[in-house]
């Protein structure tokens, strides 16, 4: 029978935690998932993790969407024949006073639909379940899963061990 | 990792993760204590004066306010102007000085960043209820109608301040919220109450930690950042041009978006020191407020009330070098000195120039107390600065005809308190309920500083 | 019934058994739906009754024009008068009159005491409601049994210059023996009919024409304010337009009056002075020599000037008698010895006699017309003891007055809208009184009421008669049963007892006697007309003689210490008859600017002396001391005190017509009662103490700042008649301009962008002749009345929440100038000691503000909701509907004109004026909207007007011709200092005032192209 096996290993540094990756990697050993409580720097280069979204130029496409809206509205809008102060009526030659409602329209859509996305990528929402496997994760622990096929997992357990883990557990 | 330069000085010293963990948890896990009952219960009192007499302003009229023919805002845009100034420094710690990688910003940013989204609550009440017509508040909004081609008017610098503060408003709130995910992460875990675990479940998205998730809210943080820092000048210079583009001598000023933005900054490092001060105190957070921060602070505060200054000085400079008639009776002119409403020009002189000189010495500067206390009379003085603005101009206006003097209702008094109560509850029920410190950001320091 | 209910229920049954198909389905829930949509669309229920016949000449929408006479006892006017859906609206000036054609702040606002709800509603005999049947039997069976026994009988009445009334009056005496009238105003003219009686021989006041003369040298006569009944306003203004020919005029007095504030010379002395001067003068004229400074130059200039100067004087009858001999002496030619005035007809004697009469109970029956001598006759004698003695006491007045308490017949008579009847205010017209409106309520005219009483007196013991009688109490023609064939007969009028009512007898009078003076022979056309003109004239020979001359020069006023006072009557509220209308009220003074109260007024040094402060609380509302004053004994306590820049050193002045004690408005106000101190009918009085007491008044003042603080060239322009004359535009009206690369160019030729179109159609703008402009306030009024402005109280105008949409400003000059001061080295801050205080004698200069239409407004560009923005007639429109109220548009506004609700001024217990009560709701101008609170205003041009003009010309299918278009102001302005009109007419009047070199922009430097221009005023100071 096939048969899936999950295996964490427990740190109690940052420090341990990325020697201990660093090792495993040696050992050829994929890592499934890392659980920290606060962002690890170089650690996306260690586990190689590939954005498969770019979220800055993403941003930045929303700005743009942000001021083509802002720049119809205010032309939509003020197009009408009205006189109001004696202003042109001409959107570009009344452009000055558009552009801090542009401005502000391309801050909003860019940051909000950003974090959208952004929680949309990370599948955060409300009432969401977390997936950490031990709450300490989110205190001063650190967690590696490993996930394998194979049957033995005692070697794996050794090299966790090796590799500064405080505690082992297979599900 | 940072990497700590070892010239600078440790924020925090020997507390751990584990200590930092229970530290947040603590106010949310324990009864409240005495004196946050009191302080509760005034700020109630007063919330719900504000309430009453914003429900008698809306049922009987504006004119219960002290406004006249001449002077037609005072305490309310005074009020509004204020309120977004204070609103000014939770986005600017927490953004610029992410983008500049000031560390020390950790311990202070996330109470920094509710006052901001508090304060830009009060801030907004006011353009509302200024109104004549409150329910018809939503007209500003661009909504289609029935009519077509009735719109708002975009030439308007209160429309493009209504733009400002919603976006404001809008991203403070993301961005604080992003900020927040971990931490009530954090909470959900360690928590043993069940109902308290259910809430913060939901408050927490389902965040886990994973690695790829830290890397994205990294990445996004600084997006964010990015896009706060053009945003909170932008608000601050909106807020000016409500009085730079008009045509009232005082008003009508170029150096308004600059001196605005400063003066916003300054106001709103006041008011982080007003209550980091006593929330130092009452929630224990002596290790992560320390000195360092006060100074930091303090510093930032001389630099912006420098600017501040020179403004003024500038503003009076102009006023009497152009020898414009009108301009001899501007908020910052001998006139106003010696005016009906000196005693509201020498407060702000005494208050925004004179008492902040203080902290050249460093003495004071790293003072708790005295810190405190100063800080307290920026927070009057910009008040008296908005104020001045606002009413000593209009007050004497191109014809002499229609000058004439101002006096605050118990109205205005009572709208005044209640959005300070307001503030106040909601900062008090913030400070049991979330977690005051960015933990999560400020354990990736705390590291360093331990090994050390 | 229980039939019907089964089949629903069987309906009902299959109906929810049998399958529905979605067509059904649809059907039923469109019904439903739309049934109960209807259900919910219920309005509210609005009380109106429909024409069952629709008056002919009535069209909804439409206004219909009635030419009467407006006269309340006090003022007098032809007017004409505007009614919608058959109620009057608005007062306007008939000018097709050549004399009292012009209206007047109380004039204008007049037309609300018809509307007054607290007017008598119906008649009562002791308190108790009775008909008008109770009234004649009652007063009848008395007037005979008083009349019997020898007891007078008096009509004691305001001057009643209805020729048609004196009549009446002359038939009712021939029936009830001793019936006298007696004359009495609250405001006494007698002193000068009395003089005029004994220089010219006529018991009339003079007419003056003063645009025949080139000099009007004035002893404290106001003669732009109530000194003579005589419209001079005019005359005045055109008389001084600026130009070699322009007339200089000299004012001494001791109060600042409105003709002091217009005057180009003003020399403010003690009123004990003034008739030394006076004196003096006289003596210089006839070839003697005077020490005294002032009378050589007085004396000098109208030596100068001859026959082309006019003394006007006025204090006493001696005063004003030798001022008559001066104009005689100097051949004036502004005296007009052919016509007279009747408007006046106070007779102080006769009513002396009358209070005599009164005292020794001689007096049986007192028919007081129009007159509330308790209120302005408190004399120690206490007439209340002796009006409550009478047999019988009747009181014809339209509301309960102060002497009310102790009448015991009210037979309430209706407003002058209401009624029939006519005038002779001077030689050579007589115009005619008619109702625009059914009477409101159960009112008889007084006129009705005599007629009635004099034909029934022998009927009154038989009752079944009454019976007979057409109903009594009604002044409509159609009721009239009148037989032509009567009049034919030719009986004479007081034997006519077949005239049942008033219009009858009064048609009757008229084509008997009125009408064969003109060439107008019908009575219809005259009342068409509302006057007709006749070519009488008098023909008089002056007969003073030198003995009496001597008595009024050697009757002057030794050594007097103390003070001396001067009472006068305000702009707003004269004597006090209209003091319950609370537009007058409000109005404020065009002098000190102030409100809803009256006030010693005090020069300066004096208040100083006393230690009397008038001080600015934080607000900046103006509050005072309280001072007792002495008077002939007489101690009056806590009079507010004013200090008035330009009052004589050691006088004072009191305004008459306040104080009441009864009136919901004229109570809310907070006036002395100075008709305490009008002791003889006297305006001066001397050896007044002034003593400082305790307390603190507050007072509601509309304006703060009394000068323009050294922007006297850039606000309201002035400039003296030499400079005008001999100097460029550059010097006295300097344009602003711009240096561009084009060269310098005037502001309107620079722009950043294309300006809108103003070219092409009507484009509408105000043009303001400082120079003309009085100050009088009767554009003020207009404006209130033709926009439904609201009257928003003492304690508002105090908070400076006026609603005004025309205001005029009064600015004092000061002692020193910029210029001036920088010569003396003073600088900021000090510099604005000298500018902020007005001098001790000030030159006064008015300026009318009203929304100043900017083509480039300011309050447009700030208003988010786009509520306010340009019309294509260069009107600044106000879209109320979709105002929020942020106020931002009133703040933006450099001229400071725009008014917000800050509460709901109409329905609303606090604002208790006219728009709080139904009746007073009649007043509103259908065509202008109601503002609710919250919402910015502001003038809008009279669009309502301007529309009107359009429309009815393009039905006409024609051009609209130059003076069709006018505003409320405009109309009103009775110097015609306001201008309306089209610029893009050529041909137009304002498009010639443009080109005026005195034309200016106010503030135009802010960029903000104003359509209302200014035009500098012209000070002829004879250098």
């Amino acid at each position: 029978m096939y048969q899936n096996n999950i295996i964490y290993g427990l740190y109690d540094d940052d420090n341990m935690l990325l020697q201990g990756i660093n090792y495993l990697k040696k050992k050829k050993i994929s890592i499934y998932e890392v659980y920290t409580p606060f962002p690890i720097h170089g650690l996306n280069e260690i586990l190689s993790l590939k954005k498969n979204i770019n979220l800055s130029k993403l941003a930045f496409i929303y700005g743009l969407i942000g001021t083509i809206i802002g720049c119809l509205i205010t032309w939509y809008t003020m197009n009408y024949q009205q006189n109001i102060g004696g202003k042109p009526n001409l959107w570009f030659l009344n452009l000055p006073s558009y552009i801090p409602i542009i401005f502000e329209i391309t801050i909003f859509c860019s940051a909000n639909f950003i974090c959208i996305t952004y929680f949309i990528c990370c599948k955060l929402f409300p009432c969401a379940k977390n997936t950490n496997p031990d709450p300490r994760t989110t205190d001063d622990k650190f967690m590696i899963e490993i996930r394998t096929n194979k049957t033995n997992i005692e070697e794996l357990i050794t090299v966790l061990k090796n590799s500064g883990a405080i505690e082992i557990s297979v599900k | 990792m940072y990497n700590e330069s070892s010239i600078r000085n440790q924020l925090i010293v020997s507390k751990t993760y584990n200590n930092l963990t229970q530290d947040i948890l603590h106010p949310i896990e324990t009864k409240s204590g005495k004196l946050w009952w009191i302080a509760f219960i005034i700020a109630i009192i007063a919330t719900l004066l504000g309430i009453a007499c914003i429900i008698y302003t809306i049922i009987t009229g504006i004119g219960v306010w002290g406004l006249n023919r001449t002077i037609n805002w005072a305490w309310d845009i005074t009020n509004f102007v204020w309120w977004i100034g204070i609103g000014h420094a939770g986005t600017l710690i927490s953004a610029v000085l992410l983008l500049f990688r000031q560390k020390w910003r950790l311990s202070i940013n996330r109470s920094a960043e509710a006052m901001t989204i508090f304060a830009v609550i009060q801030a907004g009440l006011f353009p509302i209820i200024h109104m004549g017509r409150p329910w018809d508040a939503y007209w500003v909004f661009p909504i289609p109608n029935q009519l077509g081609t009735l719109w708002p008017n975009f030439n308007s610098p209160l429309l493009w301040d209504v733009f400002a503060i919603s976006t404001y408003f809008s991203v403070s709130l993301i961005f604080w919220f992003i900020g927040l995910i971990p931490d009530f992460a954090m909470i959900r875990d360690h928590t043993k109450n069940p109902i308290k675990k259910k809430i913060y479940g939901i408050l927490s998205f389902g965040w886990s930690g994973k690695a790829k998730h830290w890397y994205m809210f990294e990445e996004i943080s600084l997006i964010l950042a990015g896009l706060c820092t053009p945003l909170v000048f932008s608000v601050h210079t909106i807020v000016s041009f409500d009085f730079a583009t008009s045509i009232i001598k005082g008003w009508h000023s170029t150096i308004f978006p600059p001196y605005f933005v400063a003066g916003a900054i300054f106001s709103g490092f006041a008011m982080v020191q007003t209550i980091l001060g006593v929330a130092r105190k009452v929630l224990h957070l002596e290790s992560y407020i320390t000195i360092k921060h006060i100074e930091n602070m303090n510093i930032i505060i001389m630099v912006t009330g420098g600017i501040v200054t020179l403004a003024y000085i500038s503003e009076f400079i102009m006023s009497w070098y152009s020898g414009n008639i009108f301009e001899d009776f501007t908020y910052l002119s001998s006139g106003a000195a010696t005016g009906p409403f000196s005693w509201a020009f020498w407060v702000l002189i005494i208050c925004n120039i004179l008492i902040p000189q203080l902290l050249w010495f460093k003495k004071i500067r790293k003072n708790f107390l005295w810190s405190y206390v100063i800080s307290i009379f920026i927070n009057i003085g910009m008040w008296f600065e908005r104020f001045n603005i606002i009413v000593l101009n209009l007050s004497h206006d191109y014809l002499p005809s229609s000058w004439t003097g101002f006096l605050p209702t118990f109205v205005d008094i009572g709208i005044f308190i209640g959005t300070i109560g307001l503030f106040f509850v909601l900062y008090l029920l913030y400070a049991r309920t979330f977690p005051i410190i960015a933990q999560a950001e400020l354990k990736t320091i705390l590291k360093s500083n331990v090994s050390k | 019934m229980n039939k019907s209910k089964d089949e629903f229920k069987n309906q009902l049954s299959s109906f929810f058994n049998q399958k529905i198909s979605r067509r059904d389905f649809l059907k039923i829930m469109g019904f439903t739906t739309a049934a109960v949509t209807l259900s919910a669309c219920k309005g509210p229920v609005i009380r109106s009754i429909p024409y069952v016949i629709k008056p002919e000449r009535i069209i909804p929408g439409i206004p219909t024009y009635y030419a009467t006479t407006m006269f309340d006892g006090f003022d007098l006017c032809s007017v004409l008068i505007k009614t919608r859906e058959g109620r009057p609206i608005k007062i306007e000036s008939n000018m097709m009159s050549k004399y009292f054609n012009i209206t007047s702040a109380r004039i204008q606002a007049s037309l609300l005491s018809l509307y007054d709800d607290e007017r008598l509603k119906d008649p009562y005999i002791n308190n108790k409601k009775v008909s008008w049947n109770d009234i004649d039997e009652y007063v009848i069976k008395r007037l005979k049994y008083i009349s019997q026994n020898g007891k007078k009988i008096i009509i004691l009445s305001s001057s009643l210059p209805s020729p048609s009334t004196k009549q009446l009056i002359n038939d009712f005496s021939k029936v009830y023996k001793n019936t006298q009238l007696v004359i009495y105003d609250a405001f006494s003219y007698s002193s000068i009919l009395d003089a005029t009686k004994e220089i010219l021989g006529i018991r009339a006041i003079p007419f003056y024409e003063i645009n025949k003369i080139k000099l009007i040298v004035s002893f404290d006569a106001d003669f732009l304010g109530d000194w003579s009944p005589q419209n001079m306003q005019k005359d005045y203004a055109t008389n001084r337009k600026p130009g070699i020919n322009m007339m200089r005029h000299i004012q001494i007095e001791s109060n600042m009056s409105l003709s002091g504030a217009n005057a180009d010379t003003r020399i403010s002395l003690k009123p004990s002075e003034i008739k030394k001067i006076l004196i003096e003068v006289f003596h210089i004229l006839n070839g003697k020599n005077s020490q005294n400074k002032i009378a050589n130059n007085i004396a000098s200039e109208i030596k100068n000037k001859g026959s082309d100067a006019v003394v006007l004087a006025d204090g006493s009858k001696e005063i004003y008698a030798l001022s008559l001999i001066i104009n005689l002496k100097i051949k004036s030619k502004a005296l007009s010895y052919k016509k007279f005035l009747f408007s006046k007809e106070s007779n102080n004697i006769i009513f002396n006699q009358f209070i005599n009469d009164l005292k020794i109970g001689n007096v049986g029956a007192l028919l007081l017309y129009n007159v509330n001598p308790v209120y302005s006759f408190p004399s120690i004698l206490k007439l209340e003891n002796y009006l409550k003695k009478l047999d019988l006491s009747i009181s014809f007045a339209m509301k309960e007055d102060e002497t009310s308490k102790l009448i015991k017949v009210f037979a309430p008579i209706p407003h002058w809208l209401e009624s029939w009847g006519d005038t002779h205010p001077m030689t050579g017209i007589y115009t005619l009184i008619q109702p625009t409106i059914q009477s409101l309520f159960n009112t008889r005219q007084f006129q009705n009421s005599l007629i009635i009483w004099k034909n029934k007196i022998h009927s009154i013991n038989n009752p079944a008669n009454n019976t007979n009688n057409p109903a009594n109490n009604t002044n409509n023609p159609a009721n009239n049963t009148n037989n032509p064939a009567d009049i034919s007969v030719g009986y004479k009028y007081y034997n006519n007892n077949y005239i049942n009512n008033y219009y009858d007898y009064l048609r009757n009078f008229w084509e008997k006697n009125i009408l064969s003076k003109s060439n107008i022979k019908s009575f219809n056309i005259a009342l068409f007309n509302g006057f007709i003109h006749t070519n009488e004239i008098h023909t008089n020979k002056c007969y003073y003689n030198k003995n009496y001359l001597n008595s009024i020069i050697n009757n002057i006023d030794n050594n007097i210490d103390n003070f001396e006072l001067r009472l006068y009557t305000k702009t707003s509220i004269g004597d006090g008859t209209q003091a319950n209308n609370p537009w007058l009220q409000e109005l404020p003074d065009p002098i000190t600017r102030i409100s809803w109260d009256n006030y010693l007024t005090i020069s300066l040094k004096d208040a100083q002396k006393l230690g009397i402060k008038n001080w600015n609380t934080a607000t900046g509302a103006i509050n005072s001391n309280y001072v007792d004053i002495i008077v002939n004994g007489l101690k009056i306590i806590n009079i507010p005190i004013f200090i008035q820049p330009g009052q004589a050193e050691g006088s004072v002045g009191l305004s008459l017509g306040y104080g009441h004690t009864k009136g919901k408005v004229a109570t809310h106000s907070s006036g002395i009662n100075a008709y305490l101190i009008y002791k003889n009918f006297n305006l001066i009085h001397y050896n007044v103490i002034i003593k400082k007491t305790e307390g603190i008044h507050e007072f509601a003042s509309i304006q703060l700042q009394n000068t323009m603080v050294g922007r006297d060239d850039i606000i309201a322009k002035e400039t003296d008649l030499n400079t005008f004359l001999n100097f460029t535009k550059e010097k006295w009206n300097k344009e602003e301009k711009i240096t561009s690369s084009k060269g310098e160019l005037p502001l309107e030729k620079i722009s950043l962008w294309k300006e809108n179109d103003n070219n092409t159609g009507h484009h509408f703008n105000i043009s303001i002749d400082l120079n003309a402009c009085i100050g009088c306030g009767t554009c003020v009024i207009a404006c209130n009345v033709e926009n439904n402005v609201p009257v928003v109280g003492k304690n508002e105008i105090r908070n400076s929440r006026d609603m005004y949409w025309l205001r005029i400003d009064r600015y004092y000059s000061t002692k020193e100038s910029f210029k001036t001061l920088h010569k003396k080295n003073i600088s900021e801050p000090k510099i604005y000691n000298y500018l902020l205080k007005p001098e001790n004698n000030p030159k006064i200069r008015f300026q009318p503000i009203m929304c100043q239409h900017c083509n480039n407004a300011p309050c447009e560009t700030v208003c988010p909701v786009a509520a306010t923005s340009h019309g294509k007639q260069g009107q600044n429109m106000m879209t109320y509907n979709r105002c929020v109220g942020t106020r931002y548009c009133a703040n933006n506004c450099p001229y400071k004109v725009r008014r917000f609700n800050w509460f709901n001024y109409v329905e609303n217990k606090k604002f208790d004026f006219h728009m709080n009560n139904d009746l007073g709701k009649m007043v509103l101008n259908p065509d202008v909207v109601i503002r609710t609170r919250g919402v910015m205003e502001k003038c809008s041009m009279c669009i309502q007007m301007t529309q009107e003009t359009i429309l009815k010309a393009k039905k006409e299918n024609r051009i609209i011709k130059d003076g069709e278009f006018n505003t409320a102001c405009s109309k009103a302005c009775p110097t015609g200092a306001i201008y309306f009109g089209d610029i893009n007419d050529d041909k137009s009047e304002i498009k010639q005032q443009l080109k005026n070199n005195r034309t200016y922009k106010l503030l135009d430097f802010l960029g903000t192209r104003p359509n209302v221009t200014y035009q500098v005023k012209i000070r002829n100071l004879n250098k």
